[in-house]
């Protein structure tokens, strides 16, 4: 059910079809592949789609060439770089609401706020938290700022403020109280490495994302 | 002693120790778990052997001749549910070991892949995979 691919080995030697493949994650280095493999004929069952470390103009110019728009659609999760969000993929629009973004710190040149775009952000655990979460607070503090953002998932390991350095439990409760006067979901969960020391897709969100399409079936 | 109880309670003892898990620390911890029960009995190999064959997570290209080899000889064709390869040490992959591995693996449920030595492997491949397993 799951294929994850990494390095830049691969071609294709005719056309083909993955009939029953529901989850793929592939990052930066596979990218190159991807005009052929993103596409609704190649990919007819996928359900969630994984795109680490994706974000740059390289990337994007492949993306570009594949057909993630018509993909999109089928898909229940996505998992993204928000760094994608600057490239003004519009077709991305309506599928924000089950996408979740792994945070990448904004730059001064960004054109499009993350916060007004990103529904759901995981922060992580290898981000520097004591440097990047004041930063992340205050954006989210911000009263004058319209924001869309619904949950933040962070590692398990910020659960137990008492084991983590002085400094990044002032940053952690700092998101914590911003985040509840906002009204923004924070959920843990314990963030899984894999064999690139990618962060696998969060289990957590696709569960939800699960349960949310339950309800809406049964209400309908 | 383990002996004297039903076989299915040492399964659930073994099976709880494990973790079921996927990134790389826990599944090198289960794998030299799982080797040191095979080591215990004959009761414990026969449980842990299989669960130490659900999970193959291999670095070294060289290492796939073997895995093909005790696949075969040792008819675990049906047992792998998840295939990690990644031709780290810059070692040259022989797809040819990699295709025959994978079109024997008729119950695998997830593929992780990281090829940057071997040449291009032809992705086409995948598809002519048992129908029942991922693709």
């Amino acid at each position: 059910m799951d294929l994850t691919l990494f390095g830049s080995d691969y071609r294709f030697s005719s056309s083909f079809t993955l009939h029953a493949l529901r989850r793929l994650s592939i990052d930066h280095t596979t990218v190159r592949i991807t005009p052929i493999l993103l596409d609704p004929v190649v990919l007819p069952s996928l359900r969630s789609l994984a795109l680490f470390d994706i974000g740059d103009n390289h990337d994007i110019a492949y993306l570009k060439r594949s057909r993630l728009a018509d993909l999109v659609p089928q898909l229940e999760v996505l998992f993204l770089e928000s760094r994608i969000i600057q490239r003004g993929l519009g077709y991305l629009i309506p599928a924000l609401s089950r996408t979740l973004f792994d945070y990448y710190l904004p730059s001064s040149a960004d054109r499009i706020d993350l916060l007004q775009v990103a529904q759901h952000l995981r922060l992580s655990l290898y981000l520097y938290l004591a440097k990047f979460l004041p930063q992340l607070s205050a954006s989210i503090a911000n009263k004058n700022r319209q924001i869309s953002l619904r949950s933040i998932y962070l590692d398990i390991s910020l659960e137990d403020l008492s084991s983590l350095p002085v400094d990044s439990v002032k940053a952690v409760q700092y998101l914590l109280s911003v985040c509840k006067e906002r009204g923004i979901e924070v959920i843990y969960e314990e963030q899984e490495d894999g064999l690139a020391d990618e962060l696998r897709p969060s289990e957590e969100f696709g569960r939800r994302q699960r349960e949310i399409r339950k309800s809406e079936a049964t209400s309908e | 002693m383990f002996n004297r109880l039903p076989p299915e309670l040492v399964r659930q003892i073994i099976e709880s120790s494990v973790p079921p898990r996927y990134d790389r620390l826990p599944c090198a911890d289960r794998e030299a778990l799982l080797q040191s029960l095979c080591l215990v009995c004959h009761l414990f190999r026969d449980i842990a052997q299989p669960l130490l064959f659900e999970i193959v997570w291999i670095v070294r290209p060289s290492k796939l001749n073997a895995l093909y080899r005790t696949l075969e000889a040792e008819s675990w064709r049906g047992t792998i549910r998840q295939l990690i390869f990644g031709d780290e040490y810059d070692q040259w992959t022989d797809t040819e070991n990699l295709e025959r591995i994978l079109r024997s693996c008729q119950g695998l449920r997830s593929l992780t892949l990281r090829l940057e030595w071997g040449g291009l492997w032809d992705l086409c491949v995948l598809q002519e995979l048992p129908r029942q397993s991922f693709l």
